[in-house]
C-alpha cells in the first residue's frame, strides 16, 4: 500500500487533469465539511510522525498549537530539503504536487489556517515552478485558502524550523531561542503556526480518506506508516522508494539500491542524512528502518536518506567532506558551532594530510563536548554526532594516518 | 515578586520578573557574558553565561533562564567552570593576538574572563585563524576590526532597537560572518559612540581615542554630562602625573546607559585651567548673574554670598539651541543646552533682567561668546573655566555637584579630584568673604 508515491509512475501526473483523473481532490467537499477537530483526531490517532528528520508526533504538535491563543493560525510547509543524501521531497514536488496541495488544503482546514506558506530551497528551481504551476491550475480546489510559495537562498540552516520562519519573515535565517514552556508553539508574524515537512503533509490525504487504522496497519507499532527512503553513494541503482517502517536496511540496499557497486564489499552506511552516527557493516546487517531500532543502535533514522560506503572509501576523508559542509552551513550565531565546526574541520584536515597527533583527538573531544547541547539549535549536536560516530567506529583508520602513532 | 533562590548553596532573594544576570549583579555575583545587555534584551548567542542549573540535564544560559522560587544554580561548580573555559577557548580560536596594539586592553571582557576562567595556553596555529579585514571606517568616528569581533551583535541591536537607524548588519555566514555597513551607507546618527562603549572587545573602537593612552593609566570618575538638560551618566577618564597637569582623555557612558556624541566629545572643550584671582578684582557695585550651568550647591553659595555682601543676584537660563533636531528614536538629547535650568527655577532666582546695573559679574560654567553678545551693552566680568575669564574657576567636571535635569530628577556628579588645579566657585567666594558660606545640602525638598 502506498501513502505518498501511488501516482509517481503515472506519466504527467503533475498535470491537474491527469492528477484529478487518478484520484486527486476526490471527496474533498466531504472531507472539508467535517469538523476540523475530527480531522485533527484522525491524524493524532494514526500516530503520524514527522518526516523531516525529527520523527515527532504530528497530531500532538497540531493539538499543542490549537490550544494556544491566537487571532490567526498558519501552516508552514518545510520543503528546504538540504540534508546530504536526502532527495525525497523533490519527488513529491515534481511528480505529484497535487498530493501536497490536497494535504495542505485538508491540514489548513484542520488547523483553522486561511494562509499556508511553502518554503522550498533556492536550488530547487524546477520544483518551485512545478508547485506554483500546480497551485495555479488547482485554484478552484483551494476554496479561499491562500498558498504562498517562498524560495530559500542556499542555506541548509533554513531547514531548521525557527530559522525557516525567520527567513519567511524576511530576516536572516538564524534559529530562535527555544520557548521556556513546551506548551508554546512556533509563531510566525506573532501568530501560532505549525511547521511540517512536505512528506508529512502529503501523508494527510491518505490518512483522512482511508482512516487511521489503514495507516497504523503499515510499518511497526511505534513507527507506523511509510517513508520515502533514499539510497545513494556506492550502490548500483541509487533511488527513492516508499516502504513501510520496519523494512530491513540491508534488504533495501540490495533490493532497491542494487547492492554495493562494482562487486565491492559494504563498509559503512550513514542511515539518515549526514547528521546521524554512522553504522558499521556489522550493524547494517541487523538494523531495521524505523525510529526505535536505530535508536537502539545509538544512531537515528533522521530523513531516511542512506549513504552507502564501499570498502575503498576513506573514512577520514569522508568525515572531512561532511565537516566542510557543516562549517559552511553554520549560521554563525553561537560561539561553539561557529568556531567549533571550523576548528574541527581544520583538525581533521591536518589528520588527513598525515600531520595529526594523538592530542588532536583530545581537542576534538573538547569541541564535541561544547557542540553537544550548549547551542541554540540542533545543528551543532548533529555535527557532534557526525564526528563522534566516525571517530569511535573507525578510529583505526584515523590512527593509521597519524604522524606519530604512539 | 521577590523570591528566594539558591546560588552555590547560599540563599539569596531576587525579583523573579528581572533577568538572572542583572539580579545576581545586585548581589555582586558576576556571570560572564557578552551579548546580553539590559537595554538591548536577550540574544542568547554568545553562550558565555552557561551555568549549571540543578535539575536540568544541560547547562542553561543565565540570560534566558526564568527565575523560579527555590531554583538552585551552581556558578562555581566543575561543570560551569568547564563550559566557561571551553567557550573561551572557542572564542579565542579565531581571535587575533592584538592585545599589544588593541585600545580595549585593560577593559576587555576576553582578557578579564581569560584571567578568571581560563589561563591555559593555545595550540591553535595562527595560520588557522580566519582572515577578516581590520581598521574599517564605519563613519561617525567608529573604527571596526572584524577579526576581533565575537559576533555578540550588540552594535547591530543597538542601532536597530534603540536609535532605529539600522546602519549595521551581518554579512556572510558561519565563521566568515562579519559586522558590516550596507554598501557605503556609514553610521550617521547622534549616538554612534555608544557602539564603541557597548562592544565588549576591541572590535568597535573610537577613532578619537585610538592609540592615545592605555586605560590602566587613566583615572576614572563617575560624573554627569553638563552639555544639555538631560544630565546623562558619564565617566571621566583623565590622566595626570608630577610633570603634566590633569588632562581628560575621554568621556564614556557608564556601561548601562547611553550618551550622545555631542556630550561624549565635549571633553575636548573642558580643560583644567589654573585659577588666578587677579588682585584688582572686586564685586562692589555689581549685579550678580548665575546661569543655569552651575550646580545647586554653587547657586546656593552665590545666593548666600550675595545676601552677605548686600548685592543683587539674578538667574539666566536661555540656552536653547534653535537649530536642534533629533533624528533617531533614542531621544536623549535636549534642546536646552544647560544642565540645571530646573534648579535655577526651583531655587527661585529672579530671571527678569530688565533693570540690571551697568556692572555685572556672570558665573557661567561654559563658553562665553553668546553671553558676551547678549550682554554687550554692559560692563561684564566673567567667572568661568575658560581662558580670558576674569576669574578662572573649576569646570563642572572638576568638582562634584548636584543638578536637576529636564525629567525632574536630581543628578549627582561625583567627580572629585585630589589635585586641585583650579578653585571651584564656592571656594572662590569663600576666599573673598573670608568665611564659610551657608550652602543648602538637601535638595530633595525642591522637587
Amino acid at each position: 500500500m502506498k501513502v505518498v508515491s501511488q501516482r509517481f509512475d503515472i506519466p504527467n501526473c503533475a498535470d491537474y487533469s491527469v492528477a484529478k483523473q487518478n484520484g486527486a481532490y476526490k471527496d474533498l467537499d466531504k472531507i472539508l465539511s467535517k469538523n476540523p477537530q475530527e480531522i485533527v483526531d484522525i491524524v493524532a490517532k494514526s500516530k503520524l510522525r514527522g518526516k523531516g528528520g525529527g520523527g515527532g508526533d504530528c497530531g500532538a504538535k497540531w493539538k499543542n498549537m490549537l490550544a494556544w491563543p491566537g487571532n490567526k493560525r498558519y501552516l508552514v510547509v518545510n520543503g528546504d530539503e538540504s540534508e546530504p543524501g536526502t532527495c525525497k521531497d523533490k519527488y513529491i514536488l515534481n511528480l505529484d504536487p497535487h498530493l501536497l496541495i490536497e494535504g495542505i488544503i485538508i491540514s489548513s482546514h484542520a488547523l483553522g489556517a486561511k494562509q499556508a506558506f511553502v518554503y522550498i530551497r533556492g536550488e530547487y528551481e524546477r520544483e518551485f515552478q512545478s508547485l506554483t504551476k500546480a497551485i495555479n491550475d488547482a485554484k478552484s480546489e483551494l476554496r479561499g485558502l491562500e498558498i504562498f510559495v517562498y524560495k530559500g537562498a542556499g542555506a541548509y540552516v533554513c531547514g531548521e524550523k525557527t530559522a525557516l520562519i525567520e527567513s519567511i519573515e524576511g530576516k536572516r535565517g538564524h534559529p530562535r531561542l527555544k520557548p521556556h514552556s513546551k506548551a508554546q508553539p512556533d509563531t510566525i508574524f506573532n501568530e501560532p503556526c505549525v511547521v511540517n515537512n512536505v512528506e508529512t503533509i502529503s501523508s494527510v490525504p491518505f490518512i483522512v480518506k482511508n482512516g487511521a487504522e489503514a495507516y497504523l496497519s503499515l510499518g511497526t507499532e511505534k513507527s507506523p506508516g511509510t517513508l520515502l527512503f533514499a539510497v545513494s553513494g556506492h550502490v548500483n541503482t541509487p533511488c527513492v522508494k516508499e516502504v513501510p517502517f520496519g523494512y530491513k536496511m540491508i534488504d533495501f540496499i540490495n533490493n532497491f539500491g542494487g547492492g554495493v557497486w562494482k562487486n565491492r564489499e559494504l563498509k559503512a552506511v550513514i542511515p539518515g542524512g549526514a547528521s546521524v552516527p554512522v553504522l558499521t557493516k556489522e550493524e547494517v546487517q541487523s538494523v531495521t528502518l524505523d525510529y526505535e531500532n536505530l535508536k537502539e543502535f545509538k544512531s537515528a533514522l533522521g530523513t531516511g536518506g542512506m549513504i552507502v560506503f564501499d570498502e575503498t572509501a576513506s573514512m577520514p576523508e569522508a568525515l572531512l567532506n561532511l565537516l566542510e559542509f557543516f562549517t559552511e552551513e553554520s549560521c554563525g550565531q553561537c560561539t561553539p558551532c561557529r568556531e567549533g565546526c571550523g576548528w574541527a574541520t581544520q583538525i581533521v584536515e591536518k589528520i588527513v594530510k598525515g600531520e595529526g597527533t594523538l592530542s588532536d583527538f583530545d581537542t576534538l573531544e573538547e569541541i564535541c563536548y561544547m557542540l553537544d547541547g550548549k547551542t541554540i539549535c540542533l545543528f551543532a549536536p548533529s555535527a557532534k554526532d557526525l564526528i563522534k560516530g566516525f571517530i569511535t567506529k573507525f578510529r583505526s583508520e584515523f590512527i593509521a594516518l597519524l604522524k606519530d602513532k604512539n | 515578586m521577590i523570591v528566594e533562590i539558591v546560588v552555590d548553596d547560599k540563599k539569596i532573594s531576587v525579583d523573579d520578573s528581572g533577568n538572572l544576570i542583572d539580579e545576581l549583579k545586585k548581589h555582586n555575583i558576576e556571570i560572564p557574558h557578552f551579548c546580553y545587555h539590559k537595554a538591548l534584551g536577550v540574544s542568547g548567542n554568545c553562550r558565555m553565561c552557561l551555568i549549571e542549573v540543578v535539575g536540568q540535564k544541560r547547562p542553561q544560559i543565565a540570560c534566558d533562564t526564568p527565575i523560579s522560587a527555590g531554583m538552585e544554580i551552581k556558578i562555581n561548580s566543575e561543570l560551569t567552570r568547564k563550559v566557561q573555559r571551553l567557550n573561551l577557548a572557542l572564542e579565542f580560536k579565531n581571535h587575533p593576538l592584538d592585545c599589544p596594539i588593541c585600545d580595549q586592553a585593560g577593559e576587555c571582557r576576553l582578557q578579564e574572563y581569560y584571567m578568571k576562567f581560563d589561563l591555559s595556553g593555545s595550540d591553535v596555529d595562527k595560520n588557522w585563524k580566519v582572515d577578516k579585514p581590520k581598521k574599517q571606517d564605519f563613519g561617525s568616528g567608529i573604527v571596526h576590526d572584524a577579526s576581533r569581533c565575537v559576533l555578540c551583535r550588540r552594535c547591530v541591536r543597538f542601532l536597530q532597537n534603540c536609535t532605529k537607524t539600522c546602519e549595521l548588519g551581518l554579512k556572510g555566514r558561519g565563521e566568515w560572518s562579519e559586522i558590516s555597513i550596507f554598501g557605503d551607507r556609514k553610521i550617521d546618527n547622534d549616538y554612534a559612540g555608544n557602539v564603541a562603549d557597548l562592544c565588549p572587545v576591541g572590535a568597535m573602537t573610537l577613532k578619537d581615542f585610538r592609540f592615545k593612552q592605555r586605560v590602566w593609566n587613566l583615572d576614572k570618575q563617575e560624573a554627569i554630562c553638563q552639555k544639555c538638560s538631560k544630565g546623562c551618566n558619564i565617566q571621566i577618564w583623565s590622566y595626570t602625573d608630577k610633570n603634566t597637569p590633569r588632562q581628560i582623555y575621554r568621556f564614556t557612558s557608564n556601561g548601562d546607559d547611553f550618551i550622545c556624541d555631542e556630550g561624549r566629545y565635549s571633553y575636548k572643550n573642558e580643560p583644567f585651567l589654573k585659577s588666578d584671582i587677579a588682585s584688582g578684582f572686586s564685586f562692589q557695585g555689581c549685579d550678580l548673574i548665575v546661569t543655569s550651568t552651575l550646580s545647586l550647591e554653587e547657586m546656593s553659595a552665590v545666593k548666600s554670598f550675595a545676601s552677605k555682601v548686600g548685592l543683587r543676584v539674578f538667574g539666566y537660563s536661555e540656552f536653547d539651541d534653535e537649530n536642534f533636531k533629533e533624528n533617531t528614536n533614542l531621544k536623549l538629547r535636549q534642546k536646552d543646552k544647560s544642565s540645571n535650568k530646573k534648579g535655577l527655577e526651583k531655587l527661585e532666582f529672579n530671571q527678569n533682567l530688565n533693570d540690571l546695573k551697568d556692572d555685572i559679574v556672570i558665573f557661567h560654567l561654559g563658553d562665553l561668546e553668546n553671553l558676551k553678545t547678549k550682554f554687550a551693552s554692559k560692563n561684564v566680568k566673567f567667572i568661568a573655566p575658560r581662558e580670558g575669564a576674569d576669574i578662572v574657576c573649576a569646570s563642572a567636571y572638576h568638582r562634584s555637584g548636584h543638578t536637576i535635569n529636564c525629567d525632574n530628577e536630581i543628578k549627582f556628579s561625583k567627580a572629585n579630584f585630589n589635585d586641585k588645579t583650579s578653585l571651584s566657585i564656592i571656594e572662590i567666594l569663600e576666599k573673598f568673604i573670608g568665611e564659610n558660606l551657608q550652602i543648602q545640602k538637601d535638595f530633595k525638598c525642591l522637587l
